[in-house]
């Protein structure tokens, strides 16, 4: 088996992998939708899916989306933030604060939409849009975003994005 | 189970075997030779449903359709399944583990969340020009984060800037001049380190000392009333000493200018009222005795006789 790069960024932020495919799921429970099948990591493309039934509401179908940005972001500060302090202010570094580093980044990495779910945004937006949807008009900018965002990746905007979250807001908050 | 018939080859294949291909209803051989011959829309081939076989377990409902979830046939446990999964249990320990590792490493790193308000409560003391208090916060954070060597020799200059203040030079020294090359704001570390060289020399009754550190001083910063009036002082130890009227003259000559700097703000004439007092009184009675000392014989000043309170 030969391991293509992206493969091998994610095998190196699996948790992050975990994360985004259990918020979708979450996601998916908390807006009862049923969930026909779900992968939370394995080595492929994609590294982890969850398969879940044809969504009516939009904004059920926005949600279980846009889950994975939320959940992941949130926890990438909050896993983040007792290394913030150490290595951050006082330059002090410790295997914890690594580790902590390196677990909150890579969820963080893995908090962008993929084009799938950019895709499958498009697809529900465009039926909501014709009932007058608000949130569904606000969708198309969004969806241009996830797809940019997800070009972006080539450059390692993903990265840049979870060390920003997880290291740059902690310093504007405090 | 459901059987059909493909459309090219006629053979019989269960329905989840076949495909739709351009309207048509195709085994996979066919299928896959047809769309090899002819480009077809991606949304013009589907996969053909059996509404008898459950997606979920492959179970077999006969000839009767299972009920459907969206599109798609379940039988009862996995609808149950599919509307109800629950997440595995080594996700839901993962979190667990995750939330406590978090908890853990903020009580293992409180020190720093500790360090980091004292050097908060150090910049709102600095602020208002409360050194004492935002010197001991930022102290305290270096105690709290001893590793951090910056954040150690600053501790180490604050500490030396409160021994001068509490009267005792000799231990400010030395850890002054430990600070060399550590911060970065060296010309304010060296006026610290000759404040206390002049406390030092005043204290060992070194005057030659006292004077020519405390005129290096006042050249340093010309117009500030309480260097030139420490230059008076320096000659009003020298008149006390040696008696020669010329340091007297000197000592007189760098009182009026000091006086005349502090007559610049109402704060500074009130300081150097005592200030002047002290000098006057160590002219006039050749005793040298320190603030403290004077404070206590004279806590509502000093007069030469014959005259008023300044």
């Amino acid at each position: 088996m030969m391991l293509i790069p992206g493969q091998l960024v994610s095998l190196a932020t699996f948790p992050g992998v975990i994360v985004h495919e259990a918020a979708h799921m979450w996601f998916c429970k908390l807006r009862n939708v049923a969930v026909l099948d779900v992968c939370f990591f394995r080595i492929g493309n994609p590294a982890g899916y969850v398969v879940h039934e044809e969504i009516k509401a939009f904004n059920t179908a926005f949600l279980v989306s846009l889950g994975p940005f939320i959940i992941n972001s949130l926890l990438c500060i909050f896993i983040c933030f007792p290394a913030f302090l150490p290595m951050r202010v006082f330059g002090v570094a410790s295997i914890l604060s690594y580790f902590l580093l390196w677990l909150g980044i890579s969820i963080g990495m893995n908090a962008f939409p993929s084009s799938g779910d950019g895709y499958a945004l498009y697809q529900n937006a465009k039926k909501a849009v014709s009932s007058g949807s608000i949130l569904a008009i606000l969708s198309f900018p969004l969806v241009l975003l996830i797809y940019l965002a997800n070009i972006g990746r080539i450059f390692w905007l993903d990265y840049l994005y979870g060390a920003a979250i997880g290291l740059g807001l902690p310093a504007l908050l405090l | 189970m459901r059987k059909v018939i493909c459309e090219k080859c006629e053979g019989e294949f269960q329905t989840n075997e076949t495909l739709k291909v351009d309207q048509k209803i195709l085994c996979g051989v066919c299928a896959e030779s047809v769309l090899a011959e002819k480009k077809i829309p991606v949304d013009h081939v589907q996969r053909q449903i059996d509404p008898t076989i459950c997606i979920g377990c492959g179970m077999d409902n006969g000839d009767t359709d299972l009920a459907k979830l969206g599109q798609l046939p379940v039988c009862p446990a996995c609808n149950k399944l599919f509307k109800n999964r629950p997440f595995p249990t080594w996700i839901k320990t993962a979190l667990v583990g995750i939330v406590l590792l978090v908890v853990f490493a903020l009580f293992w790193n409180s020190r720093f969340i500790r360090a980091y308000y004292d050097i908060r409560r150090f910049n709102a003391a600095m602020e208002v020009g409360d050194f004492e208090r935002g010197a001991a916060y930022f102290i305290s954070a270096s105690q709290r984060v001893p590793e951090n060597a910056g954040i150690h020799a600053y501790a180490t200059f604050y500490k030396g800037l409160l021994l001068i203040n509490q009267d005792k030079p000799a231990e400010a020294l030395k850890l002054l001049q430990s600070c060399r090359g550590r911060i970065q704001n060296e010309s304010d570390l060296e006026d610290s380190i000759l404040r206390a060289q002049i406390a030092i020399a005043f204290d060992n009754t070194d005057y030659d000392e006292f004077l020519q550190l405390s005129i290096q001083m006042d050249q340093k910063y010309k117009g500030d009333p309480i260097l030139t009036g420490q230059v008076a002082s320096a000659y009003a130890c020298k008149y006390a000493q040696t008696q020669d009227e010329q340091y007297r003259i000197m000592s007189m000559d760098a009182l009026d200018r000091a006086r005349t700097l502090a007559n610049s703000t109402p704060e500074l004439k009130e300081y150097f009222v005592e200030y002047e007092q002290r000098i006057l009184h160590r002219l006039h009675t050749k005793e040298i005795i320190d603030r403290n000392e004077f404070i206590k014989r004279y806590p509502n000043g000093w007069i030469k006789e014959g005259e008023e309170v300044l």
